[in-house]
């Protein structure tokens, strides 16, 4: 008895799996930005679950779109984290473990994430609502696939277009001055590089003239290098730029007065000359759009250009 | 061991530390000869590289010298104590409970794992030897070398997979201590050497001496007590060194293995000492091979591998010609 | 046959606490409909029951069985009863070489990964035997070789870890601890497949276990060839692990409590001492898993790390218990 059920079970299950592409019955997607394109979507996409906490949530949010589910823990954007709950997101649990049961009950027509943080789980994922996983990770073509996505292109032109002014105007007035920046964590230092396919912060960067030290460029396959204390020295740059706390208690935990006491800290020529400012992890490193490209611009306006 | 071997043997080790020393303290991203080691070190106005060799290497060196000198040390005693040739801290389950013991501290205060967490790492010791003493021991014949193995086994494998609990729910601590648990004197700082050294140095001294008692707890129990000690009482001090001597290697450089074991047959086979003898050699042994492991890597390719890695790798094969040779007893 | 239908429906009982326990609270009433009539039923329901739970329940069950197996088979050609894979090191070989594609070959996973657990399982079994060898295989010798290999293996690892690139390492952490999370059908299917040949042939040479686990000069003089014999199981119980490894990563300790448990049932003819440990260890690891996902929800720990948690535990009373035999 319950053999056969089991197999009926099972039959029905593969059926659903080896089932081809019918006739969509709403809106076909075939560019190549999404992985297993093309895809069937939704005419009236009406409730969307973000895979990650970053780009996926504070994109989506910013083209004013439905998100009703998204991995909120370990989030160190507190202001994004407020945003998201203001705006009703359900909480998934964490970005590496989400909870496919939470993911299901939130019922989305809808699921966004990177390609490259969630390739494995697509045939599942697919199982429970079409699932765009997109594949560039440069923050401008992500946008756009997100917007092209959903339908949204107006609202992100609108959104770009001041930028992108606006990044020209402050690339022009950008000075020559060799920047370091570094992300202090309780156990190490990282420097995340001027590469071509750097971290969107660092990118933008690049594109504004901001010249960075020999160290802290690339290319290296890890976008980023753990310099240990021997290897500060190379960050040589006239004004640094630190990061600290936000995911690890780095900033709390006396790390801080640990790494200002040391006189390989005090050597440095920033550090000499007084000229070191903290910037914000959840702009920095968990970039999430539009108003963190915006919050870059400023920093770089107040503590590159401004020069205090 | 007569007295003019054991001068040169302690002589020739301690002059292996030294060069090693000094060797070690040239390597790095700025590579430097011995002699502008010594340059830098003895100049009036400290300059850069002397800064670097100071705060940077130095601390390094002495923690690698420290923490191979403790272990040995330990891994002797424990083989001499518990008469049993594979006994030492990373097999019987006594690094993972230091281990274990370092990074629910650092998980619950929102730290990483460092030298200042040296009375959780003693704590953990002490506990994790404990469990294992009781259930090893617990038989007809007693602590048989593969009961007390066995023992250590589990009581490691139990600890370790609460550590790996704890870290798979802590991400951020994942990334803060995924070189600390595969055994790694990076990064060392200073003030953790200093909270630790007093320990160690406490515990080798200690060790020196309760020579005499430890040497006579090779014997069976009725032997020793008929030369007047009391095998009981001397358990519990040979323990009490071994945890003082764990727990503050495990603090510097996370939990090493095989280096208590390897050091002492390596010891013993080429200098044929008798437990006096062999403990001292086996200190500076122990330093020597531990700096001599965390060196090489960075000499040769300018990669840091962890010297916890660099260890198994050269111990797991001597410990496998071990087991195949010995034909354990029981 | 009595205690074969107890098995059975404990089993049924440990699968369906399985799929009625979980993140989403289903009332076990909903969980039966969902699973007896899912075209009648609450879509997110059956497809929570059918498609997230119901899988990854039956891959626990399944590899539970795989491992109970894979350790009577290793405790009778080690004659050794505190023998078992994990310990062993076959597994650490295994993993090896599985995290070794994940880490480098990140694209590849679904298809080359199951094959390279396989071969990682083959070669540390094979190293165990050849180094275990000296005229024979010591049963004592046999652990601490085992012990050994396991160690260099975790080194392997550890290196891999420190050196892989950081996300992949962080979600590779999660299948090293033996983790079922995001199992599908496809994961079952492939399972299925590799195990139930592997299965039938471990029952099939029950009678060969019987006299391998005999003093060896008897089993010579019983007709048997013991060194291709021993090859051969040992082969089988690696394949097990390998398989197994390659669905869910490494998970001790069921190779070991499998067999004891069902060797009080059942006694040690192999015969019947396979299927139940294959049940035994199917139990323990469902029960494991179930654990792992409710104790300390939200969050979930791996089942490997709770069978852990739950064996060493075990293991140790095994050794209390034995202190009298010495």
């Amino acid at each position: 008895m319950i053999q056969r059920r089991a197999a009926r079970l099972l039959a029905l299950v593969l059926a659903l799996l080896t089932q081809p592409a019918l006739a969509c019955e709403g809106r076909l997607y075939e560019a190549a930005d999404v992985l297993a394109a093309p895809l069937c979507l939704p005419d009236r996409i009406q409730r969307i679950a973000v895979l990650d906490p970053a780009v996926s949530l504070g994109m989506a949010l910013e083209l004013g779109l439905p998100v009703v589910a998204a991995p909120l823990t370990g989030m160190s954007d507190t202001i994004l984290h407020e945003a998201a709950e203001a705006a009703g997101v359900q909480n998934l649990g964490s970005m590496l473990d989400p909870s496919l049961e939470a993911l299901v009950a939130a019922r989305p027509d809808l699921i966004l994430g990177a390609a490259f943080r969630a390739e494995t789980y697509l045939p599942l994922l697919s199982q429970i609502a079409p699932t765009a996983l997109i594949v560039p990770t440069d923050w401008r073509a992500y946008f756009h696939a997100v917007a092209r996505l959903t339908g949204t292109e107006a609202r992100l032109d609108a959104l770009m277009a001041p930028f992108e002014t606006r990044l020209a105007e402050v690339a022009a007035r950008v000075p020559d001055t060799p920047v370091s920046i570094l992300r202090i964590t309780s156990w190490d230092f990282q420097v995340y590089l001027d590469q071509p396919d750097a971290y969107a912060p660092f990118a933008l960067l690049h594109e504004l003239g901001v010249r960075r030290p020999p160290y802290e460029t690339g290319p290296d396959p890890m976008g980023m290098r753990r310099p240990d204390w021997e290897d500060l020295g190379q960050l040589d740059g006239e004004i640094l730029l630190y990061i600290i706390g936000g995911t690890n208690a780095s900033a709390t935990d006396g790390r801080w007065e640990e790494v200002t006491g040391n006189p390989l800290w005090q050597l440095l020529p920033a550090v000499a000359a007084g000229r070191v400012y903290p910037i914000q992890s959840a702009v920095w490193m968990e970039f999430s759009g539009i108003g963190s490209a915006h919050r870059v611009l400023d920093d770089v306006e107040r503590l590159i250009i401004g020069a205090p | 061991m007569s007295p003019p071997r054991l001068a040169l043997w302690l002589a020739g080790l301690a002059a292996a530390c030294l060069l090693l020393a000094l060797w070690s303290l040239g390597v790095g991203s700025l590579s430097l000869s011995p002699a502008r080691v010594w340059a830098a070190l003895v100049a009036e106005t400290p300059s850069r590289e002397a800064l670097v060799i100071t705060t940077v290497r130095a601390p390094r060196v002495m923690a690698a010298l420290a923490v191979g000198a403790a272990l040995a040390s330990a891994g002797a005693i424990m083989q001499r104590i518990l008469r049993n040739p594979l006994a030492e801290p990373g097999l019987l389950g006594i690094n993972a409970g230091a281990a274990f013991a370092m990074v629910l501290t650092a998980v619950l205060t929102g730290t990483a794992p460092r030298g200042t967490l040296i009375p959780a790492a003693m704590a953990g010791a002490a506990a994790a030897s404990v469990l294992v003493w009781a259930l090893g021991s617990a038989g007809r014949r007693g602590a048989t070398p593969l009961r007390l193995v066995l023992a250590g086994v589990i009581v490691a494998s139990f600890l370790v997979s609460l550590t790996q609990a704890l870290l798979i729910f802590n991400l951020a601590a994942l990334d803060g201590t995924r070189l600390w648990t595969a055994g790694s004197l990076a990064g060392i700082q200073p003030q953790e050497l200093a909270s630790v050294l007093p320990w160690i140095a406490a515990g080798l001294l200690a060790a020196l001496a309760a020579l005499p008692g430890l040497e006579i707890m090779g014997l069976e129990d009725d032997a020793a007590r008929g030369l007047g000690i009391d095998p009981a009482r001397w358990r519990l001090i040979a323990a009490a060194i071994v945890v003082l001597l764990t727990g503050g290697a495990v603090a510097l450089a996370g939990p090493l293995a095989f280096l208590g074991l390897i050091v002492p047959h390596a010891i013993r086979l080429a200098s044929g000492a008798g437990f006096r003898a062999l403990l001292p050699l086996c200190a500076l042994g122990g330093a020597a091979l531990t700096l001599a492991a965390d060196t090489l890597p960075r000499a040769l390719a300018g990669t840091d591998i962890p010297v916890g890695i660099t260890l198994a790798l050269i111990g797991a094969p001597i410990f496998l010609w071990l087991a195949r040779r010995q034909g354990v007893p029981g | 046959m009595k205690r074969l239908l107890t098995g059975l429906a404990c089993l049924a009982v440990a699968l369906f606490l399985a799929i009625a326990l979980g993140e989403q609270p289903i009332p076990p009433r909903a969980v039966m409909a969902a699973l007896l009539y899912p075209d009648e039923a609450p879509v997110q329901h059956v497809f929570i029951v059918h498609t997230l739970r119901l899988p990854r329940a039956v891959l626990a069950a399944l590899v539970g069985a795989a491992l109970g197996v894979a350790g009577t088979i290793t405790q009778a050609v080690m004659r050794n009863p505190l023998a078992e894979p994990g310990l062993l090191g076959i597994n650490g070989g295994a993993a090896l070489a599985a995290l070794a594609i994940m880490l480098w070959l990140p694209g590849t996973s679904a298809t080359l990964v199951p094959a390279a657990a396989l071969a990682g399982a083959l070669a540390a079994a094979t190293a165990i035997y050849a180094l275990s060898w000296r005229g024979g295989i010591g049963p004592q010798r046999v652990i601490l070789i085992g012990l050994g290999c396991g160690a260099f293996m975790g080194a392997g690892t550890s290196f891999l870890s420190a050196f892989g690139e950081v996300t992949a390492v962080q979600r590779a952490m999660l299948w090293l601890s033996g983790s079922f999370s995001g199992s599908g059908w496809r994961a079952v299917l492939g399972v299925a497949l590799t195990l139930a040949p592997l299965l039938a042939l471990a029952w099939i040479f029950a009678r060969v276990l019987d006299l391998l686990a005999m003093d060896e000069a008897v089993a010579r003089g019983l007709g048997l060839r013991v060194q291709a014999a021993r090859a051969a199981m040992v082969a089988i119980g690696a394949l097990l692990c390998g398989a197994s490894v390659a669905a869910a990563g490494p998970v001790g300790f069921i190779g070991l409590m499998a067999p004891h448990l069902a060797r009080r049932i059942t006694g040690p003819t192999h015969a019947a001492l396979i299927p139940a440990a294959a049940l035994a260890g199917a139990l323990l690891l469902l029960l494991a898993d179930v654990a792992g996902q409710n104790v300390i929800a939200p969050n979930a720990i791996p089942a490997g790390i709770m069978a852990a948690l739950m064996g060493a535990p075990f293991f140790a009373w095994l050794m209390w218990k034995g202190r009298h035999d010495g």
